[in-house]
């Protein structure tokens, strides 16, 4: 009889066992989904518009489909707005094609061509020129060939799940501080990715020297290198083919602060003046601008609102030139 | 495959979906592990398991000849270590022993140079050997029966929870429990997930977040911050390896549990040891307690005298540092802990100051000071590196620890995090785990809130994901 009860007793407490530790899972599990998502929920987010997956998804996949493409690298996504050029081109179907560190490689430039609608009675390049994007280095390594080179299903698979990363992303060590101290010490990142590929952006606190210190080294020979005669050329050509195509080009020198000025004329050995001059006899246009005159927010991309204004401006002159 | 990558994540949900099911009879269940842990294996590189066919099958059937041909197990044992020690010579120092050969051949004048093979390091080699060897010098001691099947063998061999960073279970302790369907219960799996999560919390969270602040400390060619900076990276650095090695194993053992086997304990709050043999007893158990068995006490360990137990000691530290990696700096690790233990040997200094007041307390701290000054050399580039942070760390000129140093490299997570991980050894330290507090109704309850909370950190604090330290080794 003690025997039996000592083993009914036994398996009483095994399943009483079982139950707790079953209970305990669900508890931690249940609690971990819970906490997730309002955690998740709660956090500030400075990114707005699309998710960054989708937006780069969006961007290489597009075909056919502008009378305008604007191209460059990041200081030309985050620096020139095609709403903001609408107000002047109302007419015309203007797309943001600039990827970040894109350089002016073959493989760039025919995709350009291809961004542009067949059916357009107007066609436009409009390039966005800055040292780096005329280097081997950023030919070679850039968002561009990134993204483009990501198979369908690669493609699919970022755009499914990239805002669920993006819901699931860490916490940076400049968040934690914010939230440790309420928001006194918290910086922020605002971008916007907008559907016509601009992504607007600010930061708080800004830090105009931010890209000094990787631009000094941007231009190294281990890295990207200098301005590439090879790239300039091919570049050069490519407008000429253009042209030829009744394409019109476009180019300027992207705006950016006096000291990136300065540091780009010192280690990029790139000469404006011969450029310009090449990029003109290949028949195409070339727009001047204030080099300084425009806001940036960490010394090399320019500021939303600074953006805006520097589109429409461009807008304009491109407006007031007359096709040739 | 590493644990903290979505890739390991699919493979455990889809071994673990089928392990009831296939569990149940001895030969599908060892085929199934065996099939899992050569696909997790494989997953790096296929070619690393003809290496561990080849290691395994030298083990496996040496042992069955020394059953087979007891007059000649000697043989056979000898046959087994080479096969073992030479894949390990190969893979592993052979082109540290070709680089010192040229070395020395330069220095004495000759200008010829041998061209260093550079063969791929299979990851995890010295783990698996290790464990490999157990099997066969059990077998020929007497203290375990060969098992015939080869599926039963390469089970425990190639298990994929241990494979790659350990711990090094020994067969004597896994292949009994392999030989049965062991039941999955729910304390062990809850038990299991509890591992789990605490190693990837170690892992993804603390490792991984101070991770690159020391590799960027260590990038710097000269290291010219001041003392205090250098305590504190190597600080950072004590915390990075144990979490990340210990990550590991809590991860392998919460794995294991789940699957309803039990590895030993491989870390037990090594920094809140009180003497370096108390922390050699903490720290990668299954390490130190391999080379006692079979290198320490064969021997003669310290029965034959203080001078050849000091001997028997060096040599095995020696062996660990070289264990650890085929360089110098290493062999350096290895003869600061031999010193560290052979002073501790003849004074019995720790036993003297712990039985002062606060002695204790004092004890851990110097014993933890003393294995972050033997970090540098484990963890520098070079040799030359070791010995220009190990000034720095003595430069009592320069402490100050400047705004720019914090600035460019330090950061708020990984500074908060390391000082959590120094608090929960001090905790574990003075004994607060086994109050009574922890065995309360509300202790109790709060341990799935914890483990709750553990997950959303390993989410939402995870570090950029790195492979783990250990598996270089």
């Amino acid at each position: 009889m003690n025997t039996k009860n000592s083993i009914d007793n036994r398996s009483g407490y095994l399943q009483r066992l079982s139950s707790a530790c079953r209970e305990r899972t669900l508890v931690a599990f249940c609690l971990a989904v819970i906490v997730g998502v309002a955690f998740g929920s709660w956090r500030h987010d400075d990114i707005c518009g699309m998710s960054p997956g989708t937006f780069w998804v969006m961007k290489s996949n597009w075909r056919q489909c502008a009378d305008v493409v604007l191209a460059g690298d990041s200081r030309a996504y985050r620096g020139i707005s095609p709403a903001a050029m609408k107000k002047y081109l109302p007419d015309m179907r203007i797309l943001n094609y600039g990827f970040s560190g894109a350089g002016f490689s073959g493989a760039y430039l025919r995709g350009l061509e291809d961004v542009l609608a067949f059916d357009s009675g107007r066609k436009i390049i409009v390039l966005g020129i800055t040292p780096h994007s005329l280097t081997e280095g950023a030919a070679r390594r850039n968002g561009f060939l990134t993204h483009i080179k990501k198979s369908p299903l690669e493609k699919q698979m970022l755009s499914l799940y990239e805002p669920v990363l993006h819901f699931l992303r860490p916490v940076e060590s400049k968040e934690a501080l914010g939230m440790l101290t309420f928001g006194r010490f918290s910086t922020h990142y605002f971008q916007e990715y907008c559907r016509d590929g601009w992504v607007a952006a600010y930061k708080l606190p800004e830090n105009a020297n931010e890209a000094l210190k990787p631009y000094s080294m941007i231009f190294d020979p281990g890295k990207s290198g200098p301005v590439s005669d090879d790239i300039v050329n091919e570049l050069i050509k490519t407008v000429a083919q253009w042209r030829g195509k009744g394409i019109e080009v476009y180019g300027f020198r992207l705006p950016t602060c006096s000291l990136m000025l300065e540091l780009e004329a010192e280690l990029a050995k790139f000469d404006e003046g011969t450029f310009v001059g090449k990029f003109e006899i290949a028949g195409g246009t070339w727009l001047a601008f204030d080099q300084t005159g425009y806001h940036t927010y960490d010394g090399s991309h320019l500021h939303r609102e600074a953006a805006e204004k520097f589109s429409g401006e461009l807008a304009q002159k491109i407006r007031a030139v007359e096709p040739k | 495959m590493l644990f903290n990558s979505l890739a390991f994540i699919i493979f455990a949900a889809v071994f673990f979906a089928g392990w009831p099911l296939l569990n149940r009879r001895n030969t599908t269940r060892w085929i199934y592990l065996v099939a899992a842990s050569f696909f997790f294996y494989g997953w790096w590189d296929w070619r690393f398991l003809l290496l561990i066919l080849f290691s395994g099958f030298i083990d496996y059937f040496a042992a069955l000849a020394m059953v087979h041909w007891p007059g000649r197990r000697k043989m056979f044992l000898v046959a087994s270590i080479l096969g073992n020690v030479g894949s390990l010579a190969v893979f592993k120092y052979l082109d540290f022993f070709v680089g010192n050969l040229n070395w020395a051949m330069g220095f004495w004048g000759t200008e010829t140079s041998i061209p260093a093979p550079n063969l791929i390091l299979p990851v995890g080699i010295s783990f698996y050997t290790f464990q490999s060897m157990s099997y066969t010098i059990d077998v020929y001691r007497g203290r375990l029966e060969p098992t015939r099947n080869v599926f039963h063998f390469f089970a425990y061999l190639a298990m994929f929870p241990q494979l790659v960073a350990g711990p090094i279970i020994r067969a004597a302790h896994l292949l009994p429990q392999l030989e049965h369907a062991m039941p999955s219960t729910e304390q062990k799996r809850w038990e299991g997930t509890e591992l789990v999560v605490y190693g990837f919390f170690k892992k993804v969270v603390v490792a991984d977040t101070i991770g690159p602040i020391v590799d960027s400390a260590f990038a710097m060619d000269t290291p010219m911050a001041s003392s205090s900076f250098w305590w504190v990276i190597m600080i950072m650095f004590a915390f990075q390896i144990y979490c990340d090695f210990s990550g590991y194993s809590d991860i392998a053992r919460g794995l294991a549990r789940w699957m309803g086997y039990d590895f030993g304990l491989n870390f037990d709050h090594p920094y809140g040891a009180v003497s370096m043999r108390d922390f050699w007893g903490r720290w990668h158990i299954s390490l130190s307690s391999w080379f006692r068995d079979y290198l320490y006490i064969p021997l003669g360990g310290s029965r034959r005298g203080t001078s050849l137990g000091h001997r028997n000691m060096w040599i095995v530290m020696l062996i660990a540092g070289l264990w650890h990696g085929a360089a110098w700096t290493f062999i350096c690790w290895g003869v600061i802990h031999a010193f560290y233990l052979s002073v501790e040997r003849l004074t019995n200094w720790p036993k003297k100051l712990c039985s002062l007041r606060g002695g204790r307390g004092a004890c851990a701290v110097l014993i933890f000071v003393m294995v972050l000054i033997s970090w540098v050399f484990f963890r520098a580039e070079s040799f030359s590196q070791g010995g220009a942070v190990l000034a720095r760390l003595f430069d009592f000129a320069n402490v100050r620890l400047s705004f720019s140093d914090v600035r460019s490299v330090l950061t708020i997570k990984a500074l908060l995090l390391t000082v959590l991980m120094m608090a929960r050894q001090v905790y574990i330290h003075l004994g607060f785990n086994k109050s009574s507090w922890n065995r309360s109704g509300l202790a109790v309850a709060a341990r799935p809130v914890l483990v709750g909370l553990l997950i959303v950190a390993c989410v939402f604090l995870r570090g950029p994901g790195a492979a783990f330290i250990y598996f270089q080794f």
